[in-house]
């Protein structure tokens, strides 16, 4: 092998070396960025629970046996949460719609495991409700209404951002 | 030589890394773009249904809610709700939301018809403080109380169960196989026996009579106004038009074949008026349970109460096939407690009553006088209605398209 072969082969190792870096490092990219999505879709996902486990209650815990004619019969502002013997950690005990507002404060978290690994994901849950304007919906009221927002959060050790997922539930039937 | 052939050999596998890590990255794109898609939907949808509920409240709190666009930003998007009349004839009502967050849209459809006191198989405003519903009890299509519901045994609901009140065990375990749900008041209206009446031709409305005898007799209807009088003959198609005949003030006793769709409403207050007597089976021409097509419907509207009536032809067994609506009273049987035992009522229908009313008493292991049921539910009621019966004053969803 002469010296310009060898200079040729030493030229093609370092591009094929250069090369296997760089898919390298774009394939790390692919990786981290399928895992960012995976933990969006899960947060969005676990948003959306929250909510349609929210919204399947009663509007009110005074409207859970009883029907209402006035927002001034709804439970007040300041006591928008859970009642007496309700427990933060048990939400399938809960009655009524705001009974979600108990996770203001204190957020609730959520375990996740990935089958066919052993990754445990931790999904944090911080939800809000409040009343809302009759004519604007993005207007938090400071008296009780017919009208309920409820605000999910949803962040995670491995999540760039925080999952915001928002909607009014409102005080009616129809049989 | 070897040189050159190192050099293509790197150079194939150089663009095989770079075909692969071109996948990769196209890959990952794509995921993002599904995540971002996905989120995008999402809010999208929630904000359709923050106006969807918005707009529905309204309707739900005035149902005379005249139609127009209601435009509301929420969460970072926008929503727009068009409520719409699509038959203003039987007031058939349309909602249309449209969230938009991020450039993405979510369509949400709502049709909503006027609710009906004849879709009901059951309906009453009060059970009453000592009524229970039993294992021997089976209900078949909607049923809804505005009081408690007393559950002593096991009952069975096949449709689904709402309660103004609350449900009150004394013992057992009631089957709700169509869903539960509390917290729900449907006012019985105060008009609705004149609202039916209003639309009755002047044909088929009586005034002035206090006693009236009605017979339905297929394609015609005959009446007198005391026992002993020559009964008229009409052709039930040109007496009531539109099938409403409406009694002011009035006793009415009915019976007969009905052939066709009627509705029979009966006003008054005072003494025995308001008041509708079953003086023997009233049934279809063409009987829906054998015959699925029958278009045969019969609404049997009273302000106070719809009784059967204590006599020969209702000692053994009746038959009713009609929607029973009482405004203010029951649908009960008369001399219910000291009659004797006079066999099954066969209805085949609905009730609505402001209070449940007794047909019978329970002594010596079974029904010691008075009648045992045996109600079943008209389901054509879920989709038609004898002409202009009582309505809720509310809608119900008809479809919800997402």
């Amino acid at each position: 092998m002469g010296t310009g072969q060898m200079m040729l082969t030493v030229g093609a190792m370092l591009l094929l070396a250069m090369t296997i870096l760089t898919v390298n490092r774009g394939f790390l990219t692919t990786d981290s960025s399928m895992m960012q999505n995976r933990y969006d879709i899960m947060s969005v996902s676990l948003a959306t629970s929250l909510i349609e486990a929210a919204i399947r209650l009663p509007f009110d815990n005074k409207t859970d046996g009883a029907a209402v004619t006035s927002p001034s019969s709804l439970t007040s502002v300041s006591a928008l949460g859970i009642e007496t013997g309700e427990s933060r950690n048990l939400p399938g005990d809960f009655n009524d719609f705001d009974d979600y507002n108990c996770y203001k404060t204190n957020p609730k978290i959520d375990t996740v495991s990935y089958s066919g690994t052993n990754r445990t994901a931790f999904f944090s849950s911080l939800i809000r409700v409040d009343y809302v304007s009759a004519n604007d919906p993005s207007v938090i009221s400071t008296v009780p209404t017919y009208h309920k927002r409820i605000l999910v959060k949803v962040f995670t050790p491995g999540l760039q951002d925080t999952i915001s997922m928002s909607t009014v539930y409102s005080y009616w039937y129809f049989r | 030589m070897g040189g050159k052939a190192s050099l293509f050999l790197i150079l194939g596998f150089s663009l095989i890394f770079m075909t692969a890590g071109n996948h990769f990255h196209r890959m990952a794109l794509e995921t993002t773009d599904n995540a971002v898609s996905y989120y995008n939907q999402s809010k999208a949808n929630y904000i359709a249904n923050t106006g969807v509920n918005m707009v529905i409240n309204k309707l739900f709190l005035d149902a005379a809610q005249v139609d127009g666009t209601f435009n509301y930003n929420f969460d970072a998007g926008s929503c727009v709700v068009t409520l719409s009349t699509i038959n203003a004839y039987q007031n058939i009502r349309q909602l249309l939301a449209v969230g938009t967050f991020n450039n993405t849209t979510k369509t949400i459809r709502i049709v909503l018809k006027p609710s009906l006191f004849s879709k009901y198989a059951y309906f009453s405003n009060s059970e009453g403080t000592n009524i229970n519903w039993t294992t021997a009890d089976t209900v078949w299509g909607p049923f809804h109380t505005n009081g408690d519901l007393r559950v002593n045994g096991y009952p069975v609901f096949h449709g689904k169960v709402s309660v103004g009140g609350k449900e009150v065990k004394v013992s057992g375990k009631a089957k709700y196989l169509g869903g539960f749900q509390k917290g729900i008041n449907i006012a019985i209206p105060t008009n609705g026996v004149t609202a039916v009446g209003g639309n009755a031709e002047a044909s088929a409305i009586f005034t002035g009579k206090p006693l009236i005898y009605l017979d339905f007799r297929g394609d015609s209807i005959r009446y007198r106004f005391n026992t002993t009088s020559a009964w008229t003959y009409k052709l039930a198609s040109t007496f009531a038009p539109n099938g409403v005949i409406y009694a002011q003030d009035a006793e009415v006793h009915v019976r007969g074949n009905v052939k066709g769709q009627y509705s029979l409403a009966v006003s008054g207050t005072s003494g025995s008026t308001g008041q509708i007597f079953i003086d023997d089976n009233i049934y279809y021409n063409t009987d829906p349970r054998t015959n699925p097509s029958s278009t045969d419907m019969l609404g049997l509207v009273a302000k106070r109460n719809v009784i059967i009536t204590n006599n020969a032809a209702n000692n053994s067994d009746v038959v009713i096939q009609a929607s029973v609506y009482a405004e203010t009273g029951s649908f009960t049987a008369q001399n219910h407690d000291t009659r004797p035992y006079a066999g099954i009522i066969d209805l085949y229908g609905g009730i609505t009553q402001k209070t449940r009313g007794p047909v019978g008493i329970i002594g010596g292991g079974g029904i010691s006088n008075g009648f045992s049921k045996r109600y079943r539910y008209d389901e054509r009621l879920l989709v038609s209605y004898p002409p202009f019966f009582p309505g809720c004053g509310s809608f119900e969803v008809v479809s919800w398209l997402e």
